[in-house]
């Protein structure tokens, strides 16, 4: 006699079974893909973080294969307290640069911020995570607002978010801040004191570190 | 293909993309629709998603409802439509990682879409693995129609932008409101008042 599985269909026993064995099918799968792709998006993270770090000290690349080996030759990094340190190797002008993260409006803003040697001005700013508003905190990553960051005056030690128009931002690099967001205050607060505490880290890591 | 089945397969197709459009008509998958459409690339890229993941969740649904207990029905369903979003993403992580920065956690939240839940619903459990298919990715497509349209008004208006290329003169000043959320409940309700008056006018 044949056994139809489906007669039993309102079964407890069928009912259980059938939820254990259809979920784990689909997790099993789906770990599997996961593991396949692990290495790829672990790249991937990588590389997000590589192209900021030289992104931040104005380091010029054409393509990912170029920043890798740029990076891998350039730059050096050092973790000094749980926080990771960035700096240019010799002979080139040496550049210290910071790994960051604090909560934004949304989520966490997760960045790198580049200083030259002598701590006196920023060498620029790079984001690797951030999910803030699109269109208004979300603008931080656009070109007009992270250019005000290159080559800015430090002024004690930080740089001020001032309410300014935007496109093209503060162009004064002698002043110590840059514009803020229109629209975004939020964003643009949670991003000015993270940057401050960012940039103290940074001093007294390389000092510690003997970088 | 039979003569039967061809007129099948246009008119689902018809009927998700106008007359039963997810979006326009039973007015559901909402609020991705106000979170992506102020950019024309995230949309499509979302859009596509939908249209994907309803496709084949739809199929695989078809094809094991003669094994799905009706008490748990609901729960496979979700379990099912999950793993195809989840498998989206991983696969989005590992070979488009800009666009799936960029869609950050919309991309996860395509599992709450009603459209995906809706069609499993309405069409999957009653219909052969095929026309689930065909139903799932035409609704998703229609799902994907209304929200490009909602995100070139919004991109235009809010950026002064179309697929992220500068279409608008210097010296046209971006409407902000255009960017956020609330501005597309005005665009989409627009978009439903005139699709919906076509569609009626065209009843009578």
């Amino acid at each position: 006699m044949k056994l139809n599985l489906l007669e039993y269909k309102d079964h407890k026993a069928y009912l259980v079974g059938f939820a254990v064995l259809v979920t784990f099918i689909f997790v099993l799968v789906l770990s599997f893909v996961n593991e396949l792709t692990k290495e790829q998006v672990k790249k991937n993270q990588e590389l997000f973080l590589i192209r900021a770090v030289l992104e931040s000290m104005q380091i010029p690349y054409q393509n990912d294969q170029e920043a890798l080996t740029i990076y891998r030759g350039r730059i050096g990094v050092k973790e000094v307290r749980g926080k990771r340190i960035f700096f240019t190797n010799p002979p080139e002008d040496k550049k210290y640069a910071i790994l960051f993260s604090g909560n934004g409006l949304w989520s966490i803003i997760q960045g790198i911020i580049g200083v030259d040697s002598q701590f006196e001005r920023l060498t620029g700013i790079a984001f690797v995570e951030q999910n803030e508003t699109p269109g208004l905190g979300g603008r931080i990553e656009e070109p007009w607002f992270k250019g005000q960051f290159q080559g800015e005056k430090l002024v004690n030690g930080t740089v001020a978010f001032r309410t300014g128009q935007a496109d093209p931002g503060d162009r004064d690099k002698d002043n110590g801040s840059v514009d803020a967001i229109t629209g975004a205050t939020s964003t643009s607060k949670s991003l000015e004191t993270i940057l401050k505490k960012a940039l103290k880290d940074l001093e007294e890591r390389v000092k510690e570190g003997g970088l | 293909m039979s003569l039967n089945a061809a007129t099948n397969t246009t008119r689902i197709l018809k009927d998700n993309l106008f007359r039963n459009n997810p979006v326009a008509s039973q007015i559901i998958g909402i609020c991705s629709a106000l979170a992506v459409t102020n950019n024309l690339i995230n949309t499509f890229i979302m859009g596509v998603g939908v249209a994907l993941s309803t496709a084949f969740s739809s199929f695989t649904l078809s094809l094991m409802k003669a094994w799905i207990p009706q008490k748990v029905r609901m729960i496979i369903q979700v379990l099912v439509l999950s793993f195809y979003v989840i498998l989206l993403d991983i696969l989005l992580r590992a070979f488009i990682p800009d666009i799936a920065k960029a869609l950050g956690p919309y991309i996860g939240l395509i599992i709450t879409n009603c459209i995906l839940m809706g069609r499993a619903e309405a069409f999957a459990q009653a219909n052969p693995p095929g026309a689930a298919f065909w139903d799932g990715l035409t609704s998703g497509i229609g799902y994907l129609m209304v929200l490009m349209i909602v995100a070139f008004f919004r991109e235009l208006l809010g950026f002064g932008t179309l697929f992220g290329v500068p279409v608008l003169p210097d010296q046209f000043i971006p409407w902000t409101i255009m960017v956020m959320a609330p501005s597309a409940f005005f665009v989409l309700a627009i978009y439903i008042w005139i699709h919906n008056t076509l569609l009626a006018k065209k009843r009578k």
